[in-house]
C-alpha cells in the first residue's frame, strides 16, 4: 500500500459520490415531503401481509415507500453508476490519460498500486453509503415521518454491496484491460440488465431472478425484513473477486501505450458483418460524419436495446403477461403508477408507456443527445482538436450548427428505430393499440431527446466544459422528472407546467394521443436553448 | 501585404498579462523566428492570431484579415503545440478530412510531402508514435501550400533526418515568396532557418532584428543561445 496513491485515488472519486449521495439524500427528503401530500389512506386499509409486499414495514407511514422509490430504484441506479465510473477510472482512467505511465515510474510494483487504488474505491464507496445511511436515519425526523420497523442500516447495506459489486467490476474490466469504456459499459450493462430482469422475471416466475445480482441488493426487501446474509456475502464475496482478479492481471499485463482499439477487438473486426459494426469510431470525409461517427458504438448498443428489447420485446411481453397483469395492478394504485410515469399497466398501451416510455426511454435517448452534444464542440476542445479544426475555412458557428444537427439526427435515428420496434412488436403480438399515438408518443420522445441536447450543447459549448453539459442536462433531466412525476402523484399536475417531463409525460400520450401544446413546449425550449447557446460560443476564448 | 500586423495587441488572464502591448509585423517571403522560454507568451500571440482567444485591447490582422474572420484560412496553415488528432482514423483519413475541409488539395504535392517526410499514413493516428503523429500534422499545414504557416513547436518527436527535411520544407516556402511563423524552443533550428527573430519576454517583445543584425550586435561568433541567454541574463 502506498499512502501517496491511497490519496490520489481518494481525491480522483470523492467528489462524484458526495454529490450523488447528496442529491439522492436530497431528493430522498423532498420525496418523503412529498407522500405526506399524496392520499394514501389506500394503504391504511391494507392487511399488513400486503402491505409488506408493497415495501411498507409494520407500523411504519406508508410515506416510507419514498425510500424504496428513491434508494431501492432511481437512486440506487444512480449510486451504483457512479460507484462504476469510479471503479472504471481508477486504474484504466490514468491509463487512458497516461498518468498511469509516469506514476509507476516510481518504485511501487504494480500489485501495490492496484491493491491501493481498490482500497481507496472500496473507502471512497462505503464512504458514500455511510453518507446516505446517516441522510437517510435523518429524513424521516425533519419531516415527521415515523420509520416503525423499518430496517434502514438493512437498506443501505445491501445498496452499498451492490455499489461495491459493480464498482469492482468495473474495476477489474478496467484493471485486467486498460479499458475504460469497456469497463464502465460491461458494469453498466450488468446492472441494468440485472435492474430489468429482477423486475420482470419475478413476474413470470417466482425464483427466476435468484441468479442476478440485483435480486441480492433488494429482491428480499431489505428495508422491511432486514439484511439477507446471503445476498451480503455474494454482493461482497463478487467485489473481492472483482478486485482480486483486476489486480492480479493488471500486475502481469502490458500497459497500453496508444488511444484506440485492442487486440480482442480487432480479431471481431474481421469478421464479415460484425466487422463492419464494429470498425472504428470517429472517422469521416466532412465534419458531420466525423461527428455522427465519433459516438457511434454508444447509438447502436442503445438503439439495439431501447428498440430491440425495450420496444419489440414488451408487446410479446404483455401478451405473455397479461391475464396475471389484472391482480398485480390491483396493488399499485395510480399515485404509485405516477410516479413510474403514469398510465394504466392493465392496457397493452398503458403496459408499453410505462415499461419503456416512462423512464427507459427517456434516459436513453437523454444519454445518446448529451453524448453527441457535448463531443461536437466542448469534447473537441477538451481533446485539443478544436483549434486545428478552425484553422481551417470554417467557422464557429458551422461547428456549433453541425453538432446540433449531429444530435438531432442521432436521436432521431434511436426514435425511428425504437417506432418500429414497438410497431413490430405489437403487430407480432396483435395487441389493440393504436400506432398513430404509439407514432406521437415516440415524436415526443425525440423533441425531449433534442431539448436535453440542446441543453448540453448551450451549456458545453457556452463555457467550454464538457462536463458543465453533461452535469447540467442530468440534474435539470433529475430535478424535473422528479418535480413532473411527484406532483403526478399528488394529483397537481397543473402545477407542473415547467417541467419538460410534464409536456412529454401528460396524456399518456400512448393512450390518448398528443395535444398542441406538448409538442410546441419542447420543440420551442429546445430551439430556444440552441439559439441561446451561439452567441455565448461565438464570443469566448477556446480553454 | 503583411502576412502578420499586430499593433499594441494584449491579453490578460485576469489580472496576469500574458502579452502587453505587442506590435508586430511579419513580412512575406520570410521566415520569422519567434523566441522565449515557457510562459514568455509565444502561445498566447499564435492563440490570439488564430482567434482562439479575444484580445484584451489591441488589434491583430493575419493575411490582412481579423483573426476571427473565416475565409483567410485558406491561405493559412496552423500547426498547434502538443498536436492533437482523432485517434480513430488513419493517417490517410485526416489528411483527406482536412483536405476536404479546405475543398479539395493537390493530391500529387501531399504525395511528395509523404514520401520527404516519410510519413505512415495507413495507421490508425492512435497508434502512431508521438514523432509520425506530428509528421501528419505537418504535411495537413502544408499540403495546400499556404501563404502563411504558423507553426508552434512543430519538430516536436521529429528524427534529426526528418528535422532536416522539415527545415528544408521552411526555406522553401520563404523561397516561394510566403510567409513562416516559427515558434520554437530549439535554437538551433530557429538559427538555422529565420530571417528575422523576435524574442518574447514576460509577454512583452523585447527584440526584433535580423539575424545578422543580432550577431554583430553581440560580437563576432555570437550565436542565437548567446544572444537569447543574454536577454534573460537577469532571469536567470
Amino acid at each position: 500500500m502506498n499512502a501517496a496513491i491511497l490519496r490520489r485515488g481518494l481525491a480522483d472519486g470523492w467528489r462524484g459520490l458526495t454529490i450523488a449521495s447528496a442529491s439522492i439524500a436530497a431528493m430522498l427528503l423532498l420525496a418523503l415531503w412529498m407522500y405526506q401530500d399524496i392520499d394514501l389512506t389506500i394503504y391504511q386499509a391494507m392487511p399488513e401481509a400486503v402491505l409488506k409486499l408493497m415495501g411498507v414495514p409494520a407500523d411504519a407511514d406508508p410515506a416510507i415507500m419514498a425510500y424504496s422509490n428513491m434508494l431501492s430504484a432511481f437512486g440506487a441506479l444512480a449510486f451504483c453508476g457512479v460507484a462504476i465510473a469510479v471503479g472504471a477510472h481508477a486504474v484504466a482512467g490514468e491509463e487512458a490519460s497516461r498518468t498511469l505511465h509516469i506514476t509507476l515510474g516510481a518504485p511501487i510494483s504494480r500489485v501495490g498500486y492496484a491493491a491501493t487504488k481498490a482500497l481507496a474505491f472500496t473507502l471512497l464507496v462505503v464512504g458514500a453509503g455511510a453518507l446516505l445511511w446517516g441522510a437517510a436515519e435523518v429524513a424521516p425526523h425533519l419531516v415527521g415521518i415515523g420509520t416503525g420497523d423499518a430496517h434502514l442500516f438493512a437498506l443501505m447495506l445491501h445498496l452499498t454491496g451492490a455499489a461495491l459489486f459493480h464498482g469492482a467490476l468495473a474495476f477489474g474490466v478496467g484493471a485486467a484491460t486498460g479499458r475504460k469504456g469497456l469497463a464502465g459499459g460491461v458494469a453498466a450493462g450488468v446492472m441494468l440488465l440485472g435492474w430489468l430482469a429482477a423486475g420482470l422475471l419475478p413476474m413470470w416466475k417466482e425464483g427466476a431472478a435468484d441468479w442476478v445480482p440485483w435480486t441480492w441488493f433488494e429482491g428480499t426487501k431489505p428495508l422491511v425484513n432486514g439484511i439477507d446474509g446471503g445476498h451480503v456475502a455474494l454482493l461482497l464475496g463478487g467485489a473481492l473477486l472483482f478486485l482480486a482478479v483486476g489486480v492480479a492481471v493488471f500486475s502481469r499485463r502490458e500497459l497500453r501505450l496508444h488511444q484506440g482499439g485492442a487486440p480482442v477487438l480487432a480479431r471481431f473486426r474481421e469478421l464479415p458483418v460484425v466487422g463492419k459494426l464494429l470498425a472504428p469510431t470517429g472517422s469521416g470525409g466532412s465534419l458531420f460524419t466525423l461527428r455522427l461517427s465519433a459516438n457511434r458504438t454508444l447509438l447502436v448498443i442503445v438503439s439495439v436495446l431501447l428498440a430491440g428489447v425495450m420496444g419489440f420485446s414488451m408487446g410479446p411481453m404483455y401478451a405473455f403477461l397479461a391475464d396475471k397483469l389484472g391482480s398485480f395492478v390491483q396493488g399499485f394504485p395510480p399515485t404509485m403508477l405516477a410516479m413510474f410515469g403514469g398510465g394504466d399497466l392493465s392496457s397493452p398501451a398503458g403496459f408499453l408507456h410505462l415499461e419503456t416510455m416512462g423512464m427507459a426511454a427517456p434516459v436513453a435517448v437523454i444519454i445518446v443527445a448529451v453524448a453527441y452534444a457535448t463531443a461536437g464542440v466542448a469534447g473537441e476542445e477538451k481533446h485539443r482538436r478544436l483549434s486545428i479544426l478552425l484553422a481551417h475555412p470554417i467557422s464557429r458557428a458551422r461547428v456549433y450548427w453541425t453538432t446540433a444537427a449531429v444530435m438531432a439526427v442521432a436521436v432521431l435515428i434511436v426514435g425511428v428505430l425504437l417506432f418500429a420496434g414497438f410497431a413490430a412488436g405489437i403487430l407480432l403480438s396483435n395487441l389493440d393499440v393504436d400506432l398513430g399515438f404509439i407514432a406521437q408518443g415516440v415524436g415526443l420522445l425525440v423533441l425531449l431527446g433534442w431539448l436535453f441536447g440542446a441543453l448540453a450543447l448551450a451549456v458545453s459549448a457556452g463555457t467550454g466544459g464538457s462536463g458543465a453539459g453533461v452535469w447540467t442536462a442530468t440534474g435539470v433531466a433529475v430535478v424535473t422528472y422528479f418535480g413532473a412525476t411527484l406532483l403526478a402523484a399528488a394529483e397537481r399536475s397543473e402545477w407542473a407546467w415547467w417541467s419538460p417531463f410534464h409536456a412529454y409525460l401528460y396524456g399518456p400520450p400512448f393512450q390518448q394521443g398528443v395535444e398542441w401544446w406538448q409538442p410546441t413546449w419542447l420543440a420551442v425550449g429546445a430551439v430556444g436553448l440552441v439559439l441561446a447557446g451561439l452567441p455565448l460560443f461565438l464570443r469566448r476564448d477556446l480553454r | 501585404m503583411t502576412a502578420i500586423q499586430a499593433r499594441k495587441l494584449t491579453k490578460h488572464y485576469g489580472s496576469f498579462p500574458a502579452l502587453v502591448d505587442l506590435d508586430l509585423d511579419v513580412e512575406p517571403g520570410e521566415v520569422f523566428g519567434f523566441l522565449g522560454p515557457n510562459g514568455a507568451g509565444k502561445s498566447t500571440t499564435i492563440r490570439v492570431l488564430m482567434g482562439e482567444l479575444n484580445p484584451t485591447s489591441g488589434a491583430a490582422t493575419v493575411l490582412g484579415a481579423p483573426p476571427r474572420e473565416v475565409e483567410h484560412r485558406r491561405r493559412l496553415g496552423y500547426l498547434p503545440a502538443d498536436l492533437a488528432l482523432w485517434p480513430a482514423m488513419t493517417g490517410k483519413e485526416t489528411l483527406k478530412f482536412f483536405a476536404n475541409l479546405r475543398g479539395g488539395v493537390d493530391w500529387g504535392y501531399v504525395d511528395q510531402l509523404i514520401e520527404r517526410l516519410k510519413a505512415t499514413v495507413d495507421k490508425r493516428v492512435g497508434e502512431l508514435s508521438s514523432g509520425n503523429r506530428q509528421k501528419i500534422g505537418l504535411i495537413a499545414t502544408f499540403m495546400h501550400q499556404p501563404e502563411l504557416l504558423l507553426l508552434d513547436e512543430p519538430n516536436a518527436g521529429l528524427d534529426p533526418l526528418i528535422q532536416h527535411e522539415f527545415w528544408a520544407m521552411m526555406r522553401e516556402v520563404a523561397d516561394d515568396g510566403r510567409t513562416v511563423f516559427l515558434s520554437s524552443h530549439t535554437l538551433s533550428e530557429v538559427e538555422r532557418v529565420a530571417d528575422r527573430v523576435g524574442i518574447i519576454r514576460k509577454g512583452r517583445l523585447v527584440a526584433v532584428e535580423q539575424m545578422s543584425v543580432l550577431r554583430e550586435r553581440h560580437g563576432q561568433g555570437a550565436d542565437l543561445e548567446d544572444i537569447f541567454l543574454a536577454y534573460y541574463q537577469d532571469e536567470k
